[in-house]
C-alpha cells in the first residue's frame, strides 16, 4: 500500500513536472484595462554610472507609452551610480530629497535599477526588478482611488516662482494619517551615460527628480484621529521660488510638478497627479 | 501580539530544556545519510569504532586552520591509533564546486583518516555546528562527550589527553 | 505579525504531538541541541577607505538554531535577528522572527519533512537549495519532502514547495524528484565488484503564474508558465581511480537574467580523478549554457536559485589570494580545473626528515560560443531563441584564470611553513558587472610560517605580497589610476586551546593615488571554550568580495569594533 501511494506519488510529480512549449513570435497583446482614475507613481531609482539603467528607463518608456497620463514616472538618481565622477560623469543629479528615500526604502545598497510601483509593500517587498514594473501598475491601475487630486500652476518669470494650488477629495470615507508631497521635475535633460559596455555621452534622462516643495516626506494632510467623509475638499497651496542656481540649469518649459498623497502608516501611494509648471 | 508570542514560544522551549533530567541527558550522533569518498551512502547514526572513541573533525577544503588541524593529527595519528584504538573521521563541508577534490586532497596528503562528504551541510546542521574547524569527541558507547571550536597548535595535545582519560572510564565533561 | 502567530501555532501542535502520543517517555527520551551566533559592529565613519556613516551606530546579525529530537521524531526552529543588518548584507532582511522551522518523521523506509528544509540533487545543476548565514544566502524550501529507501541501493527522493525571499517566499512554486540507484548495493551479483557504479535522474519543475511584462509599448512576452529541468548522473570508481558526470537540461525559461530569450538550457560537469597514498589528481570540465533558474523570472540579485552552479576554480583562503574571486557565469561558461597533491617522502632529499607537500592548481572559465540565429537577429536578442551554440567549443572570452603553487614543509619539530605562488587573470567587466573596466592580472606570494615556542603557545607569522595590473580605483573612470600593489603581514599568537591574539595590516602601497595608499590595520583577540567562541576585532576592512560556497558578497569597507559569538549546546 505504502509502496503503491509512493509510486503514485513520483508518477505525479513527473506529470507535474511538465514544462510548457511557447511558439513564436513568443509574444502577445497587451489587453485593455478598467481604470477608474487612479493614477500610478513608477519612481525609478537610477544613476548615469548604471550599466543597466538605460535598459529600465526604457521599460519605462514602453509603459508611458502604452498608459500615457495614467502613470506618472519619476526618475530618482541616489547611490553610488549617481555620484559625479569627472571627466566623464560631471553632473550631479542627485537630490537630498532623493537619498532621503534612497536610504529609507534601502534601495541602491542592493543594486540599480531598482523601482517602486506607488511605494507599495512597505516594509517587505518595494524594490522592483524593472521587468515586474508592467505587471504591478497593471494590476494598480484598475483600483479605485481613494482621493482625486487637482493642481493649478501659475509660473511668474518675474521672480521665477511657481504658485500652485491642490484640491484634494476625497472618494471613499477613509480614516487615515495622509501627507501629501509636492516635487518639481524636469523632462529631457541631455548628459553622458553609462549603457552597457559604452557611454552614451548625449543620452536623453528623462522625468528626472530636480526638488521637493516640501522636503523628503512632504506636509500632514489629515491626522488619522477622525473620518474623513466621502466628498470632502481639502485645498492646499504652495510657493516655490527657483533659485538662481537652478534657473541656469532648468528648461521652464521641461519642468513639472508632481503632487501626490501617501498613507502614512504605510507609506503607499494613494493617488498622484503630474502638470506643467506654466 | 508577535512579542508575546515569541515570548511564549521561548518559555515553552526553555521549560522543555530545562524539565529534562540533565543527569540521564545522552547525545548521540543524529541520524542522517552522507556519502563516503568513494560515493557510498552512509548513516551517521551508524558510525562506530568498536566500542573505541571518535574524533569527529568537520573541515572543508577553504579552511586554513582545519587543513591544519587534520595534518597536524596525521602526523601522530598512527600512534594514537596504536595507543588508544581511537578513530578521526574528517567530515568535509566542502559542496559540489570541491567535493570532487577533497579524496585527491586527503590521499595526496597522505591522511589515513575516515572521510566524509556532507555536501549541502545536512549533517553539519544537525550537529549544530556554526563554525570550522568544529571537533566533536564521541565516547566508546557512542555518546558525544565533548565538542570544541578553532584550532591552535598544541589543541591535538588536548585532544589526545581526553582521549586517554576516556579510555580510564573518566568524565570528561567538565573540560 | 499574522505569519508569526501562525508559526507559533504551529509549533505548539508539533511540541504538543508528542506529549499526546507518548506522554510517558517524552522527558526522558528526547534531546534539545541548538546553536547559536551573534556578529555585531561598531562602525565609525572613514571617509578615506569610504566607510559610510551609519545613523543606527551599531548593527547587528544573529541567529539560534534549535533541534528537538525524539526517538524518530525530530522538530526544529531558527529565529533570526537583523537590528539592522550589517553593512553588505540586505537590508529586506532588517527585522526578526522565526525564519525556519520543520518537522520530521521517520517510519520504516519513510521520512516525511513538512516545514522547511534544505536539499539537493546530484550535485545541484538544477536543484539545490542552501544557506550560507554568513553571507546572507538562504533559499530554504518551504514544503514537504519525502525520502523513500525501499531497499538497500535505492534512494528516491520528492519534493515540493517554495523558496524563501528574505522574510518572504517566493512566487514560484518548485517540485519534483530525485532517484539513486547503487549497483552493487542493488545487484548481488556486483557487491563484491570492485568497481563500483552509481547512477541518479531527476526532474524539478517550476510554475509561476504568467505576468504582464512588456516586450514593447503594444506586446507583452508569452511566457511558460511551467518550465522544466532533468539531469541524469553517474559515478563510477574503481580502486584508486575514479569518475563522475552529470548532464542536466532546462526547458526554454525566458527570464531577466538571460534577457527573455526562449531557448533551453545545458549543463554537463565532467571529473576523473586518480589518487593513491601521498598523490592525488584531478581534473574537471564543464558546460553551462543558459542555465540560470530561479522561481522568480524577475529576480536578478542573488536570491531565489532553484539550482547551483558551482565554480570550478579553487577557492583561495589567504586575503590577497581571495581578493579576485570568482563565480559561474549562468548564462553560459565554459572550464576546465586540473590539480595535483603531492607528498614528497619522508627522507628523501626534496622531501627532509618530514616529508613536503605539493599542491599545483590550474583552472580557467571562458565564454561558450555564440553565433547569431540569422543576420537580422542579434545574438541573445529578447523574444527570440537567442542565439546558436556549438556544445564542444571554447568562446573567445576569458573569464577568468588561476595558476597557484603550494608547499607546505615542516622544517623541524618548531617549525612549519607553507609558501605559496598565485597568478590571477580576472574579467572585471563580466564578473563584476563593470564594463569597459579591463581585466586585472594578479602575482601573489604568501609565506605562512608557525613556530611553536612550547607545547601550547605558538607564535604565527603570515607575509603576503599582491602586484596588480589593470584594478582600477574608479571602475569607470582610468584617470583616477590604478591600485596596483598591496602587502600584508599579520602575526597570531595562540595559547591552545582557549586563546588567540593578532596583529594585521594590510597596506596598499602601490595604489597610484597618494590619498588612497591606505592601510587597513586590524587587531583581533578570541577566546574558545568548548563549543563556544567569542571574537573581537577592532580596524579597518577594505571593501571587498566575500565568496563561500558559490555565492558571492560585496563587503563594503568598514571601520570599527566587532564582535562575534557563537556557540552550540
Amino acid at each position: 500500500m505504502k509502496r503503491f501511494l509512493f509510486i503514485f506519488s513520483i508518477i505525479s510529480s513527473l506529470y507535474l513536472s511538465s514544462c510548457n512549449k511557447i511558439n513564436e513570435p513568443y509574444t502577445l497583446p497587451i489587453p485593455v484595462k478598467d481604470w477608474y482614475g487612479k493614477k500610478i507613481l513608477l519612481e525609478d531609482y537610477t544613476g548615469h554610472k548604471c550599466q543597466n539603467c538605460p535598459a529600465a528607463a526604457a521599460s519605462a518608456a514602453n509603459i508611458k507609452e502604452q498608459y500615457g497620463e495614467k502613470v506618472i514616472i519619476l526618475a530618482v538618481h541616489a547611490g553610488y551610480y549617481a555620484l559625479p565622477s569627472p571627466p566623464n560623469f560631471p553632473e550631479d543629479f542627485t537630490t537630498s530629497e532623493g537619498n532621503a528615500w534612497d536610504a529609507y526604502f534601502g534601495i541602491s545598497p542592493n543594486g540599480l535599477p531598482k523601482g517602486m510601483v506607488d511605494r507599495k509593500g512597505y516594509p517587505m517587498t518595494r524594490h522592483l526588478d524593472h521587468g515586474e514594473w508592467a505587471s504591478k501598475i497593471g494590476t494598480a491601475l484598475s483600483e479605485i482611488p481613494e482621493v482625486e487630486i487637482s493642481v493649478k500652476n501659475t509660473y511668474n518669470p518675474s521672480d521665477s516662482s511657481i504658485t500652485g494650488k491642490i484640491n484634494f477629495k476625497f472618494l471613499k470615507t477613509i480614516k487615515k494619517k495622509l501627507k501629501y508631497q509636492v516635487l518639481i521635475t524636469e523632462d529631457s535633460i541631455i548628459a553622458p551615460q553609462l549603457n552597457a559596455t559604452t557611454i552614451i555621452p548625449n543620452y536623453l534622462h528623462r522625468h528626472m527628480l530636480r526638488a521637493s516643495v516640501n522636503g523628503p516626506w512632504g506636509n500632514d494632510l489629515t491626522d488619522g484621529s477622525t473620518f474623513n467623509m466621502i466628498d470632502t475638499e481639502i485645498s492646499k497651496s504652495y510657493l516655490y521660488s527657483l533659485k538662481a542656481t537652478e534657473l541656469v540649469k532648468y528648461k521652464i518649459k521641461d519642468c513639472k510638478t508632481i503632487v501626490f498623497v501617501y498613507d502614512d502608516a504605510t507609506k503607499e501611494i494613494l493617488q498622484a497627479e503630474e502638470i506643467h509648471i506654466n | 501580539m508577535k512579542k508575546t508570542a515569541t515570548l511564549i514560544l521561548c518559555i515553552l522551549i526553555a521549560s522543555i530544556a530545562f524539565s529534562q533530567n540533565q543527569e540521564n541527558k545522552v547525545k548521540k550522533l543524529p541520524s542522517v545519510i552522507i556519502k563516503d569518498i568513494d560515493g557510498k551512502s552512509i548513516n551517521t547514526a551508524e558510525l562506530s569504532n568498536n566500542g573505541k572513541p571518535i574524533i569527529i573533525s568537520f573541515w572543508a577544503l577553504w579552511c586554513k586552520p582545519c587543513q591544519k588541524e587534520l595534518s597536524t593529527i596525521a602526523e601522530v595519528y598512527e600512534d594514537w591509533q596504536k595507543e588508544t584504538g581511537v578513530k578521526l573521521i574528517a567530515v568535509s563541508i566542502d559542496d559540489s564546486r570541491s567535493s570532487a577534490r577533497v579524496k585527491p586532497t586527503a590521499n595526496g596528503n597522505n591522511w589515513g583518516y575516515e572521510v566524509l562528504l556532507d555536501v549541502n551541510h545536512d549533517f553539519k546542521r544537525a550537529m549544530n555546528v556554526n563554525q570550522i574547524p568544529h571537533t566533536f569527541v564521541l565516547n566508546g558507547k557512542g555518546e558525544i562527550v565533548w565538542q570544541h571550536t578553532s584550532f591552535a597548535e598544541g589543541s591535538e595535545l588536548e585532544l589526545i589527553e581526553l582521549i586517554r582519560k576516556l579510555n580510564k572510564g573518566e568524565d570528561i565533561s567538565g573540560h | 505579525m499574522n505569519k508569526i502567530y501562525n508559526y507559533f501555532i504551529f509549533f505548539s501542535i508539533l511540541i504538543a504531538f508528542p506529549y499526546i502520543s507518548n506522554s510517558q517517555n517524552f522527558m526522558n527520551s528526547g534531546s534539545i541541541t541548538g546553536n547559536f551566533q551573534m556578529d555585531a559592529q561598531y562602525y565609525q565613519k572613514d571617509s578615506a577607505i569610504g566607510a559610510p556613516e551609519v545613523p543606527e551606530q551599531l548593527l547587528m546579525n544573529a541567529f539560534a538554531n534549535i533541534l528537538y529530537t525524539n526517538g524518530k521524531f525530530t522538530t526544529g526552529l531558527r529565529y533570526e535577528s537583523y537590528r539592522n543588518p550589517m553593512l553588505g548584507f540586505d537590508n529586506r532582511y532588517k527585522g526578526s522572527g522565526i525564519a525556519y522551522r520543520f518537522a520530521t518523521y521517520t517510519a520504516d523506509e519513510f521520512e516525511i519533512t513538512l516545514g522547511n528544509f534544505y536539499e539537493q540533487f546530484g550535485s545541484g545543476l538544477i536543484f539545490r537549495t542552501y544557506e550560507e548565514r554568513n553571507l546572507g544566502y538562504d533559499n530554504a524550501m518551504d514544503g514537504v519532502r519525502v525520502k523513500y529507501n525501499p531497499k538497500q541501493g535505492i534512494m528516491l527522493k520528492a519534493i515540493i514547495g517554495t523558496q524563501r525571499f528574505f522574510w518572504e517566499e517566493g512566487p514560484g512554486i518548485v517540485r519534483g524528484g530525485d532517484a539513486e540507484f547503487a549497483l552493487n548495493d542493488l545487484f548481488s551479483s556486483l557487491a563484491e565488484n570492485k568497481t563500483k557504479i552509481t547512477l541518479g535522474v531527476s526532474a524539478i519543475s517550476k510554475f509561476q503564474a504568467t505576468e504582464e511584462i512588456l516586450y514593447d509599448a503594444t506586446k507583452k512576452f508569452d511566457l511558460p508558465e511551467n518550465v522544466g529541468a532533468f539531469a541524469g548522473r553517474l559515478n563510477i570508481s574503481r580502486g584508486s581511480l575514479s569518475l563522475s558526470t552529470e548532464y542536466a537540461y532546462k526547458s526554454m525559461d525566458p527570464n531577466s537574467l538571460n534577457n527573455y530569450i526562449y531557448r533551453h538550457g545545458e549543463a554537463l560537469m565532467l571529473t576523473a580523478a586518480y589518487s593513491k597514498k601521498g598523490l592525488g589528481v584531478i581534473f574537471s570540465a564543464k558546460r553551462i549554457d543558459n542555465m540560470a533558474f530561479k522561481s522568480k523570472r524577475t529576480e536578478t540579485g542573488n536570491m531565489l536559485f532553484i539550482n547551483y552552479l558551482p565554480a570550478l576554480t579553487k577557492q583561495h583562503s589567504y586575503s590577497l589570494s581571495a581578493m579576485y574571486p570568482y563565480a559561474s557565469q549562468p548564462n553560459g561558461e565554459m572550464a576546465i580545473q586540473g590539480e595535483i597533491v603531492y607528498t614528497i617522502p619522508k627522507n628523501t632529499i626534496l622531501g627532509g626528515k618530514y616529508g613536503t607537500e605539493l599542491k599545483i592548481n590550474y583552472s580557467r572559465a571562458t565564454s561558450i560560443d555564440k553565433k547569431a540565429l540569422n543576420d537580422s537577429i542579434a545574438i541573445d536578442e529578447k523574444a527570440t531563441k537567442g542565439y546558436t551554440s556549438n556544445f564542444f567549443k571554447f568562446g573567445d572570452q576569458l573569464y577568468f584564470q588561476d595558476f597557484n603553487i603550494e608547499v607546505v614543509k615542516k622544517i623541524n619539530t618548531r617549525i612549519k611553513g607553507s609558501l605559496s605562488y598565485v597568478n590571477i587573470l580576472y574579467n572585471k567587466s563580466v564578473i563584476e558587472g563593470h564594463p569597459g573596466a579591463p581585466d586585472v592580472t594578479a602575482n601573489i606570494v604568501i609565506a605562512d610560517i608557525t613556530y611553536k615556542l612550547t607545547s601550547q603557545k605558538s607564535i604565527r607569522f603570515e607575509g603576503q605580497h599582491l602586484i596588480s595590473k589593470g584594478d582600477l580605483n574608479d571602475n569607470e573612470d582610468p584617470s583616477k589610476g590604478e591600485k596596483k600593489n598591496w602587502v600584508m603581514g599579520m602575526i597570531e599568537y595562540s595559547i591552545a586551546p582557549h586563546w588567540f591574539f593578532s596583529v594585521m595590516d594590510q597596506y596598499n602601497y602601490g595604489n597610484d593615488e597618494n590619498d588612497k595608499k591606505i592601510h587597513f590595520y586590524n587587531v583581533g583577540l578570541a577566546y574558545n571554550k568548548n563549543s563556544s567562541r567569542i571574537q573581537l576585532s577592532y580596524g579597518k576592512q577594505r571593501e571587498g568580495i566575500l565568496c563561500v560556497g558559490g555565492v558571492c558578497r560585496q563587503v563594503p569597507a568598514a571601520n570599527g569594533l566587532s564582535i562575534t559569538i557563537t556557540s552550540s549546546f
